[in-house]
């Protein structure tokens, strides 16, 4: 794909993290070996012919092997690319600044590429500051839940798109807010915490009658669970049982 | 008036709610074995809401199976549904990988699959079945070497009507629709 034109698809894809914890790609340690550096060839061939039919999932995996096994630069410029035409501008900013950081030997024309597109990647990210987030709690972005380091306000990037940011402290409710990010757009979401419901105490029991008495609750509680007990025997003497020591149920 | 409730709760429960598919795979055998090891057949069924592409480890996990270089294994798995799933198309995915847990490097990134889909197999109360017969483990480069050549195609889906489903009907058949509509469907 290096060299290529890459065809631009937007796919609002969960990206998010905190300002101050920038993604890495592993590369070797060592000089890789030649079984490597094959491997690595073959991957990065699939990558872009993943890339061609525009399975980009397939294509990233592909790259992102490829740079572990070979540490090749051309490999995380693909992982790069990749990245920024599926939407996850934040990760494909941290791959280009990787490659200009770890790459000095990297050839005159693909750094300057790679500095263009940087530029245009910082541009898109999108900052949420989250302002009254307490110190223990969990904050989650689209479901997944996000390392805080403390900082306040808190920074989270995200890539452009819509997002969901659920904050959750034990000794409250939790806060949702749902918004939409344009490209590069920073935004201050208020964290309000309602305090949790407090459980109501029990009504105080009336004393007298069959209904106070601990038999009278007790027989009841024998016919209640004796009839969930048959009635869950009986239904399943109903229903169809497997063939095959091996069941999946769907 | 809650005994009332409860017994009409009770009542409803005497119709069966579930249905069986009987699944008979038929794995081939590891014709690359003294070439490039051993090959596990990972297999995975789900209904059509789960695309192909992606990963369905985790999902209704069935135990690996090692592909014998001696000849075709077959295993059978019974697969249950309820309502919320009788009509809703089934796919069956059977991925070749380098170990039991599909975790080898080079796995996760192209292994062999073959891609199944059952337009429908499901009848509430009924018991369906359906032997999938793979004949070879398709030819991926990297993965496998080019021969022998295999025509079962890599990650391409073989679509099959709801009428090759056996059910509801006894003897030798290879149709079990009448009209348009399965015998199970009567």
């Amino acid at each position: 794909m290096i060299r290529r034109a890459v065809v631009l698809l937007f796919v609002c894809t969960l990206s998010v993290t905190a300002a101050a914890e920038p993604h890495t790609w592993k590369a070797p340690i060592a000089e890789p070996s030649s079984a490597a550096v094959q491997e690595a060839k073959a991957l990065y061939i699939a990558g872009n012919r993943a890339v061609e039919q525009g399975r980009w999932s397939d294509a990233l995996t592909n790259f992102e092997k490829s740079y572990a096994l070979s540490g090749v630069p051309a490999a995380l410029y693909n992982v790069a690319t990749t990245l920024r035409a599926i939407g996850r501008h934040v990760e494909s900013r941290d791959a280009f600044t990787q490659l200009l950081a770890k790459h000095p030997g990297l050839d005159p024309d693909i750094r300057a590429q790679a500095q263009k597109l940087l530029a245009e990647e910082k541009g898109k990210v999108a900052t949420a500051s989250l302002d009254g987030v307490p110190s223990k709690a969990r904050i989650y972005v689209d479901g997944h839940e996000v390392a805080d380091d403390g900082a306040r306000p808190l920074l989270l990037e995200v890539d452009p798109g819509k997002h969901s940011i659920r904050v959750e402290d034990p000794k409250s409710k939790p806060f949702t807010w749902d918004g939409t990010f344009a490209d590069g757009e920073k935004k201050t979401v208020g964290v309000k915490l309602a305090p949790a419901d407090v459980p109501k105490p029990a009504a105080p029991e009336q004393s007298g009658g069959v209904l106070s008495s601990p038999w009278f609750w007790g027989a009841i509680g024998v016919v209640v669970i004796g009839g969930a007990a048959g009635a869950y025997f009986y239904d399943r003497s109903k229903q169809l049982g497997p063939e095959s020591g091996v069941t999946v149920k769907l | 008036m809650r005994w009332v409730v409860a017994l009409a709760a009770l009542a409803s429960l005497s119709c069966a709610r579930n249905a069986f598919l009987e699944l008979e795979i038929e794995l081939p055998k590891n014709e690359w074995k003294a070439a490039i090891g051993d090959r596990f057949a990972v297999l995975r069924v789900a209904t059509i809401d789960t695309p192909f592409e992606q990963e369905w480890q985790g999902d209704n996990p069935i135990p690996a199976v090692k592909v014998l270089e001696t000849g075709p294994t077959t295993i059978r798995v019974s697969v249950e549904a309820d309502s919320d799933s009788e009509t809703k198309p089934v796919r069956l995915k059977a991925r070749f990988c380098r170990n039991a847990t599909c975790t080898e490097f080079q796995d996760d990134v192209g292994a062999p699959e073959v891609w199944l889909e059952l337009e429908r197999a499901f009848y509430i109360g009924q018991r369906t079945k359906y032997q999938w017969k793979i004949a070879c483990i398709p030819n991926v480069p990297s993965h496998t070497p080019a021969t022998p050549a295999c025509d079962v195609p890599h990650k391409a889906k073989t679509a099959i009507g709801r009428c090759l489903v056996g059910g509801c009907r006894s003897g030798q058949t290879t149709n079990y629709c009448a009209g348009g509509k399965h015998f199970c469907e009567e």
